[in-house]
């Protein structure tokens, strides 16, 4: 492209970098309570979900943990209903100050 | 007939005559609508993940019936005017008992008998130093 005089050039004649790639990790997850039917999900097994709680008391996404979606479902009803009854808890900020 | 469970909260320093007040108020509704108790349980004073008022403990009921859809309203309306119970819950298992030809306890009332640890739930962090915790308990064990 032809530039003229007094105007800014479009594009800066740079050739594209070329972006890494990244590595993908071919692992797939599964869903743990898939592949064991013995494991349960109850809202009063508060430290089994507590598992599935991260740092702050938020709930892990799906993507993370690798459960399917019916199951994940129960996980975050059971963890709601723990956090009613102050087995697990809302935020970590406001948790035994 | 429905398959339900109930667990309530009281508070830690409660009087074991305030206890029994509680629980008595449960036992007549439970005859009120002809329910029959399959389990009944004290779980104890455990620590709580969130202050509930001013308190870090409380103790835990639950109970575990088979009753008419109609008990839930009075049951949780009684514990909602109780000053002491400070939280409840009620889950439904199980549907229309009466139909079925077994009435077999489901996988998730068995899963009461493991043990359930509030203690050490592990987002939980102890801002609050220890000592001060345990001298809760052990007020609350002395009333």
């Amino acid at each position: 492209m032809m530039q003229e005089e007094g105007t800014m050039p479009r594009k800066f004649n740079k050739k594209p970098e070329k972006k890494e790639k990244r590595k993908i990790s071919t692992r797939k997850k599964t869903c743990r309570f898939c592949t064991d039917k013995e494991l349960i999900i109850d809202y009063k097994l508060a430290r089994q979900l507590g598992y599935f709680l991260a740092e702050r008391g938020k709930i892990v996404p799906r993507r993370t943990t690798g459960n399917c979606v019916f199951h994940q479902l129960r996980i975050v009803e059971a963890i709601s209903r723990a956090r009613v009854l102050a087995l697990l808890p809302y935020t970590v900020t406001h948790a035994n100050l | 007939m429905n398959e339900y469970e109930t667990i309530y909260i009281v508070k830690p320093d409660l009087s074991p005559d305030g206890l029994t007040k509680v629980k008595d108020k449960m036992t007549r509704i439970f005859g009120e609508h002809k329910a029959s108790l399959l389990v009944e349980k004290d779980w104890g004073k455990r620590k709580l993940a969130y202050r509930l008022g001013k308190h870090n403990f409380g103790q835990y009921f639950y109970f575990n019936y088979q009753a008419p859809g109609s008990i839930v309203t009075d049951l949780e309306r009684m514990l909602k005017f109780e000053e002491d119970v400070m939280r409840f819950l009620t889950v439904k298992l199980d549907e229309n008992i009466h139909l079925k030809t077994e009435s077999k306890l489901k996988k998730v009332t068995q899963a009461e008998d493991f043990k359930i640890v509030v203690d050490d739930a592990r987002p939980v962090r102890h801002y609050r130093d220890d000592n001060r915790d345990n001298d809760d308990a052990r007020g609350g064990n002395n009333a």
